[in-house]
């Protein structure tokens, strides 16, 4: 248990950290605690990528997520800090059941939020993430066209709404994140283009390309339930990632829907006046 | 009320979670029919060489498929879509299912295979031969060096490679044995080829299909060759070639002819001058088509073969003495070449 925490500990170190309060009543950035959220997950996948086959193609992914949160405020808002890194792997078989595409990918995104208090215990957040995203797609029967590469940068629109149960025996938090693009670039290789052309010869390929609702969409969403017991805070939850585009004529699309678990860690940080914040200060 | 408040926020996302969690697939007919048009589709919108072979590939679907039937069986469908798939004599267009793989032959199967595997192995290499690389190699008895590399698919090494020429150091010059090469890496052809070059060389063009269309294709991108930085061959060559050099052994021909001191000797090379792309089919048979065609530095195509420099061809008596014309002829040419640059 002692390792289990140190390795934690170890972890938290790495998430972005802000300078203490000079002044309470200054105007700067106050920090009131950062939460992290670490979860383990797999459900079903389903993909399609043109470039390497026309069939759709279903399997499994293994999904391993840190997610950070902080809340900041100054005199006139509060504002709330997401970053979240992912590490998706899985494999897929083709409907006919003669090959499979394993694939690896990985993600992460800034967001930043402004706060409402609709009604009491209930946050909602809006707002918007910066999104890095990329990963390979690999068929084992193909010869020149053996695996699609994927990459992209986006800025996305992003929602959240956050609701506390509070009981004596075991409060509850439920938490809903939604997110789609709205603009961004992404890889892609033209038509009949090979990565041989584009990488190994002194071509001038173009293979980058704007996005936006006309070529692709995503939406990332998840639904949690965390539960604070004595000791830990327990995160159960779901986690679905759909993305199509159509893009120089080759259409890929990836559908995730998972279930994951985990826990919370509330890392709460010293103020100059060295008091603790509480948990309902903090934002999950 | 307050149970139904939270309680319909959560009904509707799941909803959302349940309905879009479904990719819809457009590719599921895996009658005979399906099957047949979903290959005829495939070849219609990505294969390369329709208009220079002059191929009218909606006839051809007409005349197929009125010929298939959903009654028939997997075998069937098989054989009468690798017939149609013939139509296009291409050697890199092949059908592969569970119990066989499609493939044409082309011109080459009718003319003489102009190479013996045994005569070579037994009069030439014996048994005393050295082997790196994918490369058996030997210093003939006149003092020329011998190469034979039966496959582009076997990777070069550059210190495998610098070792063979070091050997060779002291040969008058140096005969590569590419015949019956069905090809490989198109890697390994610029590996291989820059060892014998001083300066860049262009020697072709490459393009890809833009569109879904005949004639959709991109601006062709020059194709250079950049010497290797270090130990390189600067006495003549003599490439050996048939009708069974193909693919990335084709294109290996088409950049050594361009270079000074080599010759072309032999026979036409096969061709398979479009890079071949994959796909797939509803009932999971594989189909592998030209997508990327090339050309030449003057932007003629290389998919139907290059003729040598020096045309000389085996005979088969000569084979049963256990004499190559082909290397002979190779040899001699290399002890009436002037030497080094």
């Amino acid at each position: 248990m002692n390792h289990i925490l140190c390795f934690l500990l170890l972890l938290c170190c790495i998430s972005p950290t802000y300078s203490q309060d000079r002044n309470p009543d200054s105007s700067q950035l106050q920090i009131n605690g950062a939460t992290h959220i670490f979860t383990l997950g797999m459900g079903d996948y389903q993909q399609k990528d043109d470039y390497l086959s026309p069939l759709v193609y279903q399997g499994y992914q293994l999904h391993l997520q840190y997610e950070g949160w902080a809340l900041s405020h100054n005199r006139s808002n509060r504002l709330a800090h997401q970053w979240r890194a992912t590490i998706m792997a899985g494999n897929s078989i083709s409907t006919s059941g003669y090959s499979q595409e394993p694939h690896l990918y990985i993600d992460g995104l800034y967001g930043l939020y402004t706060t409402l208090h609709p009604i009491r215990h209930l946050t909602i957040l809006v707002g918007g993430q910066a999104y890095l995203w990329g990963g390979a797609l690999y068929n084992s029967r193909n010869t020149n066209n053996p695996a699609s590469a994927s990459g992209s940068l986006e800025l996305r629109a992003a929602a959240a709404a956050i609701y506390k149960i509070s009981t004596k025996r075991l409060p509850v938090t439920l938490s809903y994140q939604i997110a789609t693009p709205i603009a961004g670039a992404t890889f892609a290789l033209p038509y009949g283009a090979s990565y041989y052309e584009a990488f190994m010869l002194e071509s001038h390929i173009p293979y980058v390309a704007f996005t936006s609702f006309h070529n692709s969409w995503m939406v990332d969403h998840q639904l949690s339930v965390d539960l604070s017991f004595q000791r830990c805070t327990l995160r159960l939850g779901y986690i679905g990632r759909y993305r199509e585009s159509d893009i120089n004529q080759i259409q890929t699309a990836q559908y995730y829907s998972g279930f994951h678990i985990g826990f919370v860690v509330h890392l709460a940080q010293l103020t100059r006046k060295n008091r603790l914040n509480t948990h309902a200060n903090l934002l999950y | 009320m307050r149970i139904t408040r939270i309680l319909q926020p959560i009904l509707l996302i799941g909803a959302l979670i349940f309905s879009s969690s479904c990719l819809k697939d457009e590719y599921t007919d895996t009658t005979p029919k399906g099957v047949f048009r979903a290959l005829w589709k495939t070849m219609d919108e990505h294969y390369c060489f329709f208009e220079l072979k002059s191929l009218d590939w909606d006839s051809i679907y007409q005349v197929y498929d009125s010929r298939v039937d959903n009654r028939m069986d997997s075998e069937t469908l098989f054989y009468l879509m690798a017939d149609m798939l013939s139509q296009l004599r291409d050697g890199h267009v092949n059908l592969s299912a569970a119990h066989d793989i499609s493939r044409y032959w082309f011109a080459g199967i009718n003319q003489p295979a102009n190479y013996s595997g045994e005569v070579v192995a037994r009069y030439y290499l014996g048994v005393d031969y050295r082997s790196a690389a994918g490369m058996a190699y030997k210093i003939l008895d006149d003092n020329v060096g011998y190469i034979r590399y039966s496959s582009f698919e076997n990777g070069i090494g550059a210190g495998n490679l610098s070792q063979v020429l070091s050997h060779f150091s002291l040969c008058q010059g140096i005969i590569i044995d590419v015949r019956s090469n069905g090809g490989g890496s198109l890697v390994n052809a610029d590996i291989l080829a820059s060892r014998f070059t001083e300066q860049p060389v262009h020697y072709g063009y490459m393009m890809y299909k833009t569109g879904k269309g005949h004639h959709d294709f991109s601006t062709p991108t020059a194709l250079t060759l950049h010497p290797y930085s270090g130990l390189r061959w600067k006495k003549p060559v003599v490439v050996l070639t048939n009708r069974g050099c193909y693919s990335a052994t084709n294109s290996f021909v088409n950049i050594m002819r361009q270079l000074p001191l080599v010759t072309i000797m032999g026979d036409k090379t096969g061709g398979g001058g479009g890079m071949p792309f994959s796909s797939e089919l509803p009932n999971g048979w594989s189909i592998r088509f030209s997508a990327s065609p090339m050309t030449d530095a003057n932007l003629h195509s290389i998919e139907q073969g290059l003729e040598p420099d020096i045309r000389v061809t085996t005979d088969s008596l000569s084979l049963l003495k256990g004499i190559d014309t082909i290397i002979e002829s190779a040899r001699r040419h290399l002890h009436l070449t002037p030497g080094s640059l």
